[in-house]
């Protein structure tokens, strides 16, 4: 018995050893090569990790802004859109991957979506036309926000060959780079272009009155 | 280059059908204004019978699958005697409250094909001293690909101190999107009564419904199968 649990203990530290971590830094530039202050998140593709049960993102409404503008979550998760602002705010969303409308709501409530398929979905606020945020909806949980600096440190990836790519709100096209993970730290650097913030319309497929609108 | 995203639209409280309700409702806060005017041409055996109705109300969504209205209506009706002149009047009809309650989500994801919704009114018809409305409909939408289809079982009732008018109206109706927001299909529907002086009519033909950014416009015809010459209904709305 005791060797039993000897076994499986040196299989699981076996297994522990074999995963590596991917490490790394991003830098955000502007179409004309100035550094950008912005958020993004870097993600492995190719694993199936599920979801870490500890992820619970959340888009706050706050100072007419989604706060943070960009998150990530793992397929099958839900993301939570409380409203900090003392007045009505509404979140929809007609990206082609995930289309709701979660009505409009006061300050202190909160709405939430739970996303089931990958993909890149937009959100914006029926009222406040200046207000934007993107969800990353990835196939595992294999996924970080960059620090300030721009690095990052994703762990316990297993071992293979697999795609890391960066993504930031805006980017006029997505990096990737393909990393070979063992037992140690696969490192990589990844450079995104950030554009301009797209023109939207409301949830009505029409454009926003001039001066805060209304709608809802 | 601004990139304009080019998104479907959202669309709620709206029906696919002249007659019929349907079984979207607004999502929470949000609001519309929805109206109808309909006709009912040459009612009753004798086909003594015309009105033309105009039906207005707010819509406010109270939660994401219940809706709030605030209807009134005002009638335009015809008595005509076979023998002697017509006798015409337009009047307030009624004024009252009613919710909406779809059964299950409005998730584009989430909900299932088959989506229930109960309507419940209370109306004061002001054309009697004493007499209120009460008015209850089950509806069944079933959508698959383009194809729409859905069930309204309705009821009106008039009660006052000297009687008690009860009024099924039944329909069913299919629509198919035939282009994107447009809508054709047909639909049946009937006025059904036990009380004796009233006529039970049935009509048949088709619909058209039309959804543009916030407004939305669906219209019935029907030909008269038993006890009524026609029926057209125009119905729409605009979310604010």
């Amino acid at each position: 018995m005791g060797h039993r649990v000897l076994i499986v203990l040196a299989l699981l530290a076996g297994i522990a050893h074999a995963d590596g971590g991917v490490v790394g830094k991003v830098t955000i530039t502007d179409s004309a090569g100035k550094p950008v202050a912005a958020d993004a998140i870097v993600y492995v593709v190719g694993p199936t990790e599920a979801a870490d049960p500890n992820e619970k993102p959340t888009v706050a409404q706050k100072d007419k802004h989604f706060v943070p503008d960009l998150v990530a979550v793992t397929v099958g998760g839900t993301v939570a859109f409380p409203n900090q602002d003392a007045f009505l705010h509404n979140v929809f969303s007609q990206s082609p991957d995930r289309q709701f409308d979660l009505g409009s709501f006061r300050k202190g409530e909160s709405k939430s979506k739970d996303f089931r398929t990958p993909g890149v979905i937009d959100v914006y606020c029926n009222i406040h036309p200046e207000m934007a945020a993107t969800i990353l909806v990835l196939p595992n949980r294999l996924h970080t926000h960059v620090k300030a600096d721009g690095t990052f440190a994703i762990e316990h990836v297993p071992p293979g060959t697999w795609t890391v790519f960066a993504y930031t709100r805006r980017a006029l096209r997505p990096v990737s780079a393909k990393v070979t993970v063992g037992g140690t730290d696969a490192s990589i650097n990844l450079a995104l272009v950030r554009g301009a913030e797209p023109e939207h319309l409301n949830k009505y497929g029409e454009k926003y009155h001039e001066a805060g609108g209304t709608y809802r | 280059m601004a990139l304009l995203i080019a998104p479907g639209t959202a669309h709620a409280g709206r029906t696919f059908y002249g007659w019929l309700y349907g079984t979207e409702v607004m999502p929470e806060r949000g609001a519309e204004i929805q109206t109808w005017v309909s006709e009912e041409n040459d009612v009753g055996p004798e086909n003594h019978v015309r009105e033309t109705d105009w039906w207005i109300g707010p819509a406010i969504g109270i939660t994401d699958q219940l809706e709030l209205v605030l209807p009134v209506q005002i009638a335009w009706e015809r008595q005509g005697l076979k023998s002697g002149p017509p006798a015409a009047r337009t009047t307030l009809d009624n004024y009252g409250v009613e919710l909406r309650y779809r059964l299950v989500t409005q998730d584009p994801v989430d909900a299932p094909p088959f989506a229930p919704l109960i309507r419940v009114a209370i109306k004061r018809d002001v054309t009697h001293p004493d007499a209120l409305q009460p008015e209850a409909d089950v509806v069944a939408s079933y959508q698959s690909g383009i194809f729409h289809g859905l069930v309204d079982l309705g009821t009106i009732v008039n009660v006052s101190s000297d009687a008690t008018h009860v009024e099924f109206r039944p329909g069913a109706g299919v629509s198919i999107e035939v282009v994107e927001s447009l809508r054709v299909g047909g639909e049946v529907f009937a006025s059904l009564t036990p009380d004796s002086g009233y006529g039970n009519w049935v009509t048949v033909g088709p619909n058209m419904a039309w959804s543009h950014g916030r407004s939305w416009i669906s219209a019935a015809f029907g030909i008269g199968v038993k006890d009524i010459k026609d029926t057209g209904r125009l119905q729409w709305g605009i979310a604010f």
